[in-house]
């Protein structure tokens, strides 16, 4: 298990416009581990993620990536320095081709020949799909194949933290068990991964440690061991059942 | 039947002209959501521009355009900054951007009214009369006309290179595919947006400059210009380049061929050309709105257009 | 002096008639359902043109007129004619105000249907397109107000009046009046569950079809009433001015509509009326004060172009909603509810009663 924290959040608390969704919460990704957010519909998952790219209103709290306090960076600059999200919906350029997708990522970084075919290799290692139809345009692809693109982006220019938010909402089960498995083979080769997910008991299986989030806080966390054997804790808490839930 | 070709070839020219202003009013549009009813006055400006250096100060007519093309852009860059960029960053509506991009339009052309009359030249030509370079019987092709359709179609390949091959024209084309993601993705939106400012301003100095010497100039010429190009913008369906471009050169045909034809043999009175404008913007409106039933061959040969033009 | 006063005022109240039933149709169409006119001028034309193509020629088919209906001449000739005929000059007014009415209401309905199908600034485009290219065709075509030039020579239907400031009191009297229905009918249109409807319909379409309204039908409806209004509006304008050129209907005219509403507050009527005072106002008295302490070198219109836009622009950067703003509706079914809440509050403290 990794050493510090490669993120952290500090009591962030943050929604949209005036309406507030995250209270307080405070959470970390530890470096070369994949950590795993779950909860119920609307308990702010995808605010979270938006939140730590600045897209959401942050109201208090910080964020902190290799120690250094990044809460009001633009996105462009949290690309330079490392960070990389891959929102849930409309995450891939449609009338560009696969390649151009990928290249988006110099819109933030400086453009290199050669980071960018080594990135390449990489990114056809991982989906050896997408280096036949690099030249098709991403709408000409299948869901999956979609999905695959639209992480496949993340991977160049030497991520350092992804944020996948919902990377298998609206695929099958075959496709999201391949695109899970994707994502643990991504985060074996070095990259620390925020993962925030519905399918819970396949990500349980892949991740290091979880975090369950209701309404907005935090109510319960720990290393995924614990609660592969113990499932229930799980599904209680989503419902309102956890340790300290009788104070409410 | 001489009268024929002479009409294709103005046909080609003024097509040439309103296929390159609805280029540029589709980017605008794609890229930065705006519907830029001012651009007419980009043109006016310009072609005010050219028109005055060349006839009241001699300058070369040639030296008169980088001028022309210098006020367009400049004009293009202020108004972007004082009126669209603080619209889109509070969120408009697109209504409300072109209740806006309109009362810009008219503000500039109150300025140019203003400066015409005080120094009298409300109307006005460049100094520069175009020379016969094709001679067939009395069919004549000028060097203006053989200019007017060379620097525009230069001018839409250069374009096309630019949003196809460079880094800022994908960032362009990011932006207008997803907005939100291009944003997320590090684009840095203030900087392209100026860069589309910059690269439309262009081809509406062109046109002024070309216009001043085709014809002549009233503070309204932009806007005369403006509508058969929206018209030929929304032929592509405000969304496809070479629907936009296509769209003009069927306006430009249709204004100048189709006119002559009706004239000549069903002796419509060449007042009726607004209204063919009118017809051939309608009749692609309906269409696309499916009021005309998809059956046709028109919606067909439509439907081909916006295909190749999706994949920008 | 007091002559120049009344003269004033029945201008000023003829041209804030005709303003504020533009501006009252405007938002009709966009405050309260939300169809963008950008081509507002083209039904205010409508009426005004109706007054122009058939006025002129039903006068010279009854008395024998040999002049061509566009010379000066001809004019003068039907002016005269209609000062020794009240009844029939009367008659002719208020029938062009039915015709032009009807022409609107028609035109209103043949647009709804493609409104409908095309978005919001698909429809706005095509509307701004069709008043330009519109415009620029009856002025190029002589056959019907004479071209460019326009055409002049139509009565005022209290022409036969002796004194001229007391026909221009009546007649702004008359449109005042007809300004006044079409409110108090808006007035009662909106503030009832008819309304409700049209603002679901404007607030999300998709919703109200969904609810089971035919929004095409009230979509065609509300087309109906407002370009109609524009219409009569046209008609009003061109009596009222006496004659009719194509060059009068430029976008300005639905310029000053957008910016009426706005300056009132969208989909509130009581403000768009205060919104057209301001503008008859501003309008009228920019006419008057630089030819009297401004001596300037370009044409003073201009300058009014120019503060309207500036105007116009403020407003959506600062207040795109407009200045006053939406009220709910006044429905039976809200007094209800209000009486409601009032007697709900009194038993809490029967103290206060």
């Amino acid at each position: 298990m990794g050493g510090q924290a490669i993120l952290e959040v500090s009591n962030l608390s943050a929604g949209y416009g005036k309406s507030q969704i995250l209270y307080e919460l405070s959470m970390s990704v530890m470096r070369d581990q994949l950590t795993l957010v779950v909860g119920p519909n609307g308990s702010g998952k995808s605010t979270l993620a938006k939140a730590i790219f600045n897209l959401a209103s942050i109201f208090s709290g910080d964020v902190f990536f290799k120690e250094r306090n990044v809460t009001k960076l633009t996105p462009e600059e949290k690309i330079i320095i490392g960070m990389r999200m891959v929102p849930q919906l409309s995450n891939v350029f449609e009338n560009l081709t696969v390649r151009e997708n990928l290249e988006t990522i110099y819109f933030a970084i400086k453009y290199s020949k050669k980071n960018f075919e080594d990135s390449l290799d990489y990114v056809f290692s991982i989906f050896p799909i997408l280096r036949d139809k690099q030249y098709e345009k991403v709408r000409t692809l299948s869901g999956g194949e979609r999905q695959m693109v639209a992480l496949a982006r993340a991977l160049i220019a030497k991520p350092e933290l992804i944020i996948f938010d919902e990377p298998t909402a609206m695929l099958s089960p075959a496709l999201s068990n391949l695109i899970l498995n994707k994502i643990r083979e991504i985060n074996e080769s070095g990259v620390a991964v925020l993962l925030i997910e519905q399918n819970v008991k396949t990500a349980l299986r892949i991740s290091d440690y979880v975090y369950v989030l209701v309404s907005g806080r935090k109510v319960l966390e720990g290393a995924s061991e614990r609660f592969i054997n113990n499932f229930s804790m799980l599904e209680d808490a989503f419902f309102g059942k956890f340790p300290g839930s009788e104070l409410r | 039947m001489i009268d024929l070709f002479q009409a294709v070839i103005s046909s080609i020219v003024i097509g040439s002209l309103y296929a390159l202003m609805a280029y540029g009013l589709t980017l605008t549009l794609g890229s930065i959501r705006i519907y830029n009813w001012a651009y007419a006055e980009y043109v006016t400006i310009s072609a005010y521009v050219t028109a005055l250096l060349s006839s009241r100060y001699s300058v070369d007519i040639l030296l008169c355009f980088p001028v022309a093309i210098f006020s367009a852009v400049t004009v293009s860059l202020i108004a972007d900054e004082l009126v669209y960029k603080p619209l889109t960053r509070k969120g408009s509506t697109i209504i409300q951007v072109m209740l806006a991009s309109i009362a810009t339009g008219l503000l500039i052309r109150y300025l140019i009214y203003i400066f015409a009359s005080v120094n009298n030249v409300v109307i006005i030509k460049a100094a520069y009369t175009s020379k016969a370079v094709a001679k067939i019987d009395d069919l004549i092709i000028t060097d203006l006309d053989i200019f007017i359709v060379g620097l525009t179609i230069f001018m839409m390949l250069v374009f096309h290179l630019i949003i196809s091959k460079t880094l800022i024209g994908k960032q362009i084309r990011a932006m207008w595919d997803n907005f939100e993601l291009a944003r997320l993705s590090g684009i840095k939106v203030d900087k392209v947006r100026r860069f589309v400012c910059i690269l439309v301003g262009m081809p509406a100095g062109i046109i002024g400059s070309l216009w001043s010497i085709y014809s002549t100039i009233t503070p309204t010429s932009g806007w005369l210009l403006l509508l058969p190009a929206f018209a030929a913008v929304i032929v592509g369906g405000l969304v496809s380049i070479p629907g936009a471009i296509i769209g003009g050169y069927l306006l430009g045909f249709g204004e100048n061929f189709f006119m002559y034809i009706a004239y000549k043999f069903a002796g419509v009175s060449l007042a009726y050309k607004p209204l063919i404008t009118l017809s051939i913007m309608l009749l692609a409106l309906f269409v696309r709105a499916d009021i005309i039933p998809a059956r046709w061959l028109l919606s067909i040969l439509t439907r081909a257009a916006t295909h190749r033009g999706n994949g920008r | 002096m007091i002559l120049e006063l009344i003269t004033l005022f029945s201008t000023s109240l003829t041209f804030f008639s005709i303003y504020v039933i533009l501006s009252l149709s405007l938002n009709l169409e966009y405050g309260f359902t939300g169809i963008p006119n950008f081509g507002k001028v083209f039904f205010f034309s409508l009426g005004a043109y109706v007054v122009g193509v058939f006025v002129p020629r039903v006068i010279q088919i009854i008395f024998n007129v040999s002049e061509p209906a566009c010379s000066a001449l001809a004019s003068t000739q039907r002016i005269s004619i209609a000062a020794q005929f009240p009844i029939l000059s009367m008659t002719i007014f208020m029938a062009s105000l039915v015709f032009s009415g009807l022409l609107g209401a028609f035109m209103g309905y043949v647009i709804s249907y493609p409104s409908l199908k095309l978005r919001g600034d698909y429809l706005a485009i095509s509307l701004l397109i069709i008043a330009e290219l519109s415009r620029v065709f009856v002025r190029t075509e002589p056959s019907i107000v004479c071209g460019n030039n326009g055409i002049g020579g139509l009565p005022n239907p209290f022409i036969w009046m002796q004194d001229p400031v007391l026909k221009e009191l009546t007649y702004s009297i008359l449109s005042g009046a007809i300004a006044g229905v079409f409110y108090f009918y808006i007035h009662r249109l909106v503030n009832s569950p008819y309304g409700r409807v049209i603002k679901s319909v404007r607030d999300d379409e998709l919703v109200s079809q969904l609810l089971g309204k035919d929004v095409k039908i009230f979509k065609a409806q509300i087309l109906s009433v407002s370009s109609s209004m524009s219409a009569i509006a046209g008609c009003l304008y061109a009596f009222f001015i006496g004659f009719v050129y194509p060059d009068d209907f430029i976008i300005v005219w639905t310029m000053y509509a957008w910016l009426m509403m706005l300056l009132g507050g969208v989909a509130n009527n009581k403000g768009v009326v205060l919104g057209s005072i301001v503008m008859v106002v501003v309008d009228r008295g920019l006419r008057r004060i630089p030819s009297f302490w401004l001596s300037l070198p370009f044409d003073v219109s201009y300058l009014r172009g120019i503060i309207f836009t500036i105007i116009l622009l403020l407003i959506i950067m600062w207040r795109p909603r407009g200045l006053l703003p939406e009220k709910p509706l006044d429905t039976p079914a809200r007094k209800i509810f209000e009486a409601h809440l009032r007697n709900k509050n009194s038993l809490k403290n029967p103290s206060s009663q």
